[in-house]
């Protein structure tokens, strides 16, 4: 095979420098002339009929410019369930309800004059749990339904009777999943701004730029087509930003008042408060296996709360019925989600989309079934590995398939026992965990697609036009190393354009592991079409045939060893009489299905990427703290475009999920967050990390540019599972409720002393 | 993001400045060393001063100089956590305050806090540290504006809790703080024994007049000796990560031995579990004049553990931090008797 010159190729992020010396432009940073600063008043109560607001404090106040209430824009109504407002009017369903905006000249002074905005308020009943959602009598949240019931969500395949009858051994375990926070550096920024004709322009922190047009444009009551949006530098999003939030609109309705750009910015706090959640979960699995170690049924049930309003998190179940119904092979399974309503906060998206918290029952269950087996936990699940070229039963085509090599690693890496402990209450424990993440995007619109151009300019330069969204994950980098790639020129001659959605074509958003994968093709069918140009009129420069022609290193080089450079072929294309510009354009959107809505079967990704951990855990018996001594990551990436971007993806990825593990959880009371702020809310810290060690799977998928599948979720998904299972070695206890802190432990060690 | 509301900012070069400035403004004005407690604090308006006294520009309180009689440390208010923590002559003779220091938070808050500020640290609360609109939207509490304690309705004092690492090292260690005020045209000093410079209650909780600056602290010598006879101290924390974490418990310990072994003297101060650091004397006089047997240690650890009566205002869960403290003293006893 041909060497790469630039693929697989170990380059720090193009955007690094300005990143780490502070001059990137990012929505923070940014400004308008005459720009203005909004702040928002939310709900004092989980539930209440607002009776009275009285603005005329914050009116007064020296400094505001004005102030929006639900008054000031037609009723609109958004959201996939039409269930959200921009401003709420009569009813406040949560403490994160929007009831009124200030806009003022600087921050400062418009939360001061939110604070002086007067609500008068009925407190209504609330509830802030399923079952208290579900009992009869229950206050009901949102009007106009019959209960606070959403929706159920069920799959089947085979028969679960028959497998379990076939099973000579059944586990069944319930586990909790806890709320998290997507915790990026940077919070939510918005900057909207009308001219004269109405034409709105946001610069936003989304990472759904084209579907916010449509959203933004139905909770505004105009139309997308007057709407523009702008993508500064984003400082992470994980997630977060996948879906329109009331506080889109409010910006644009505040900018409106106000006749000049206004600045909407999250604190900390609103991050928290107003902002997504990952969806949280209770859930029981029961799952068997045959004497021989194969894999017989699973029967899994959950409830989720989504909160007031729905968002993502609603729709979770769908990929954890994937894991449940195809990571590892089940002849039988069944599974029924139910969503409901409460006065809690919403939840969304978040980096791994379900599998987190399905990765972490069936994997737990795995590790159960192995240990009634009297089987090895790896060898077990190699033994019931997918494997390449397959079809689950739910409809997957599974084509490039590295699970059972990155099981073999791991295998591998076992042969190496643990060392003891150095004092004896402090026990070891090993513990695996895997994943099964879409490798390729999700068709969960009709579209899947993204488009790109690239152009190659008179001077050799080029620029990649793509669809796609960076939010900090090295898009940027990894695409213009493909487009380099095609077209033999240093990867520094690319550049990537990717924030205007007057510019760039349409892309879905960053979001199911896609943008290498689905903004990666669409780039390299662009760059493909360019060089098809450039041999084109190289031909006729260096008279041979143009397939008979290569590039390598910025020159275009004909068999005989004549060779013209790039930039002088644009030019001699370009002027000339009838000259052409070179710039090949693509849109690509995979050979994949929306799953049919009743049985959910159907092929959603053109590619799946599998990962699997494992954990090295120290529990201490006296103080229950477990600390993670070493975690081996072996991911099926198909190819490493970039290894040091995976690698960081992975190691970032590690972080995220040992804070989902051990120290990260979103306390409510009531509905209201406990700990909104860094301090309380626990990330786990450099100082906590472990050793870790990657092993990078290169499965060469067939259908991923350059053999590549997405990576940027799994890092984060199956680190909960494997460290549950390394306490379980350790010390003999299952947790079952992630963050799984010192007092969870020491409860359950004094449990099972107890007897 | 929250931002610093507007202030004026003072930058005095003397205590002299600084204290007559603060007698200038009064209530309006505030004292600020590193910043790191009391701007968060002002985000959040649990403080709205208008004038911010610096005290970066005073050489006074950067004095860090050891008696030549060998009698002792003088350390200014104004040192930076992390020289504390890596001073060799402190890890040399006084190894748990720099353990302590070490302990604080992260590289970056050590750098920018000070060992004054972190000894007037302001007492903490899970329904205290929150923003304006977070407590004015439950009601405001005891320790600011309000009526009522959201952690124990019955109580007529605030219970928030002391939560420096370094505080009770200093009472363990029986440092003197060194406090300037105005007096008029001129400058009034007091010196305050550490264990009455804190009191037990989270809304009062220093023994200290708003106007008075903590100038520098005054520690007497410990000496170390060879083979386990002297002073052996240590500080352990309890907390959830290994950074940025607030304790859970502080256990600051200073034994001195004999020459047979036998505990001369004891010093147990709890760290994180009152409104205050809380000196375990029972616990101390179980020590006291006696052989370190496995029995007496149990007794005394016992004896430490029924101070620590948690409340549901921190993180972690009250039964596990009540069962924590006797676990954890044992092994901070375990620890230091072992150096
Ligand atoms: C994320 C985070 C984590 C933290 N973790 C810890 C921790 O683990 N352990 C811990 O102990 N602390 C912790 N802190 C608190 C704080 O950083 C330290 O206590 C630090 O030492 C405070 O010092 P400073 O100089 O920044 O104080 P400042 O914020 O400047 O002052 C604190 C208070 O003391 C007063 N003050 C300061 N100096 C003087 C003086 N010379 N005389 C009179 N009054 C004075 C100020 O007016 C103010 O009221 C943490 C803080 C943060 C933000
Ligand atoms: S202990 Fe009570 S009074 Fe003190 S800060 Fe906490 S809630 Fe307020």
């Amino acid at each position: 095979m041909k060497e790469f010159s630039a693929v697989g190729k170990r380059i720090p992020k193009t955007d690094a420098p300005d990143k780490v010396t502070g001059r990137a432009t990012y929505g923070q940073d940014f400004k308008l002339p005459g720009m203005l600063h909004g702040a928002i008043r939310y709900s004092d109560h989980a539930h209440a009929r607002i009776l009275n607001i009285d603005t005329s404090k914050a009116e007064a106040l020296e400094g505001v410019k004005c102030v929006v209430t639900a008054d000031d824009v037609p009723e609109t109504r958004f959201g996939f369930y039409k269930d959200n407002m921009p401003l709420k009017k009569d009813v406040v369903r949560s403490h994160r309800d929007e009831i009124a905006g200030v806009v003022a000249v600087n921050e400062m002074i418009a939360r001061q004059a939110v604070k002086l905005i007067k609500i008068e308020y009925e407190i209504l009943p609330a509830v802030f749990n399923v079952a208290d959602a579900m009992a009869e009598n229950a206050p009901l949240i949102q009007p106009n339904r019959d209960s606070n019931h959403l929706i159920t969500n069920t799959y089947n395949h085979g028969d679960v009777e028959q497998g379990e009858a076939e099973s000579d051994v059944v586990v069944e375990v319930t586990c909790k999943l806890p709320y998290v926070n997507h915790a990026s550096m940077e919070t939510c920024v918005i900057v909207a701004k009308f001219d004269h004709s109405q034409n709105l322009t946001l610069w936003s922190t989304t990472q759904i730029p084209f579907l916010l047009q449509k959203d933004l444009g139905a909770a505004l009551g105009m139309s997308p087509k007057n709407i523009r949006i702008l993508q500064p530098t984003i400082g992470g999003a994980f997630g977060r930003e996948l879906d329109i939030y009331p506080y889109h609109p409010i910006a644009a309705i505040m900018a409106k008042k106000a006749q000049v750009p206004v600045r909407l910015c999250f604190s900390r706090e609103e991050e928290f408060r107003a902002g997504p959640q990952r969806q949280p979960v209770e859930v029981t699995i029961r799952a068997g296996a045959k004497n021989n170690g194969d894999l017989t049924f699973r029967d899994v049930s959950m409830t989720l709360d989504v909160g007031a309003y729905v968002s993502w998190g609603s729709t979770t179940p769908m990929v954890m019925m994937e894991t449940t119904a195809s990571f590892y092979r089940v002849p039988h399974v069944r599974f029924k989600a139910d969503c409901v309503y409460t006065n809690n906060l919403i939840t969304g998206a978040m980096r791994g989309y379900g599998n987190p918290q399905s990765s972490f029952y069936v994997e737990s269950a795995m590790d159960m079934l192995a240990e009634k087996l009297g089987m090895d936990p790896i060898q077990f699940r190699i033994q019931n590995a997918n494997q390449p070229n397959t079809i689950t039963e739910q409809g997957l085509k599974i084509t490039s398939c590295g699970l059972e090599d990155c099981l073999k690693a791991l295998a591998e890496r076992a042969e190496t026992k643990l060392e003891p402990a150095a004092q004896p209450h402090l026990k070891r424990g090993r513990g695996v965990g895997g994943t099964l993440n879409v490798g390729g995007g999700a068709r969960i619109y009709r579209s899947d697609g993204c488009g790109a151009t690239v152009k190659v300019d008179d001077f050799g330069h080029v620029s990649l036009i793509t669809g796609s969204t960076e939010i900090g994950q090295g898009s940027e980098t990894v695409l213009a190393q493909m487009v380099a790639e095609i077209l033999s020129v240093p990867v520094d001659d690319v550049r990537v354009i990717n924030s205007d959605t007057d510019v760039k074509m349409w892309d879905v958003g960053v979001h199911a592991s896609r943008t290498t994968f689905i903004a990666g093709n669409a780039a390299c069918l662009a760059a493909k079409e360019a060089l098809g140009q450039i041999f084109e009129t190289a031909s006729e420069l260096l008279g041979a045939s143009p397939d008979s022609l290569k590039a390598e290193n910025g020159q275009i080089i004909a068999p005989d060893g004549k060779s013209v450079s790039l930039s002088k072929v644009v030019r001699s294309r370009h002027f000339r009489s009838g000259g052409q510009m070179v710039f090949g354009q693509a849109f690509y959107d995979p050979p994949t299905e929306l799953v049919d809505k009743d049985s959910y079967h159907g092929n959603i990704s053109p590619a799946y990427g599998f990962g699997m951990q494992m954990a090295d855990v120290e529990v201490d018996t006296e103080t229950g703290q477990v600390r993670v001594l070493k975690l081996i990551c072996a991911k099926d990436i198909g190819r490493a475009i970039n290894p040091m971007a995976v690698e960081g993806q992975i190691e970032g990825g590690a972080q995220m999920g040992l804070g989902y593990a051990l120290s990260e959880e979103v306390v409510i009371k009531e509905g209201k967050v406990m700990n909104p702020n860094f301090v309380d809310y626990r990330l786990f810290t450099s100082a906590d990390m472990p050793e870790i060690e990657n092993i990078m799977i290169e499965s060469n998928d067939p259908e991923g540019p350059f053999g590549a599948k997405g990576i940027g979720e799994m890092g984060s998904s199956c680190v909960a599972a494997a460290v549950t299972n390394a306490i379980y070695d350790a010390v003999g206890v299952r947790l079952t409720q992630p963050p799984m802190t010192p007092e969870r432990v020491l409860a359950a060690l004094d449990t099972k002393a107890a007897g | 993001m929250l931002r610093l509301p507007p202030f004026e900012y003072h930058a005095p070069k003397s205590i002299a400045e600084a204290v007559a400035l603060k007698a200038e403004y009064g209530e309006l004005a505030m004292y600020v060393a590193g910043g790191t407690d009391l701007f968060p604090n002002m985000k959040r308006q649990q403080f709205t001063p208008q004038n911010l006294i610096g005290l970066r520009k005073i050489p006074e309180l950067f004095q860090l100089v050891f008696d030549q009689d060998g009698t002792g440390l003088t350390l200014g208010a104004g040192v930076s956590l992390n020289e504390v923590a890596e001073h060799p002559d402190i890890l040399k003779n006084y190894p748990a305050l720099a353990k302590a220091a070490s302990l604080v938070s992260a590289p970056q808050l050590r750098n920018m806090g000070t060992i004054g500020g972190n000894l007037c640290l302001d007492t903490r609360c899970t329904y205290y540290n929150q923003s304006y609109q977070w407590r004015k939207a439950l009601g405001f509490c005891l320790k600011k504006s309000g009526d009522t304690c959201w952690v124990a309705r019955s109580s007529p004092k605030c219970l928030a809790v002391s939560s420096s690492d370094c505080a009770p090292v200093m009472v363990a260690l029986e440092a003197e703080f060194c406090l300037a005020s105005p007096a008029g045209e001129a400058v009034k000093t007091r010196i305050v024994p550490a264990s009455e410079f804190y009191k037990n209650d989270g809304a009062n909780f220093l023994n200290k007049t708003a106007d008075e600056l903590l100038v520098s602290i005054r520690l007497p010598t410990y000496y170390s000796g060879k083979s386990g006879i002297g002073w052996k101290m240590n500080y352990r924390k309890l907390s959830r990560r290994n950074a940025i974490d607030f304790p859970l418990l502080g256990v600051a310990t200073a034994f001195r031995q004999k020459d047979n072994g036998d505990c001369a003297e004891a010093r147990i101060v709890l760290g994180a579990v009152g409104s205050s650091p809380l000196r375990a004397d029972e616990a101390e006089k179980i020590l006291q004049d006696g052989s370190l047997t496995l029995e007496r240690i149990e007794d005394a650890v016992q004896a430490a553990a029924k101070l620590a009566k948690p409340l549901d205002n921190t993180d972690m869960t009250l039964s596990y931090r009540k069962k924590m403290a006797s676990r954890f003293i044992t092994e901070a006893f375990n620890e230091v008797l072992k150096v």
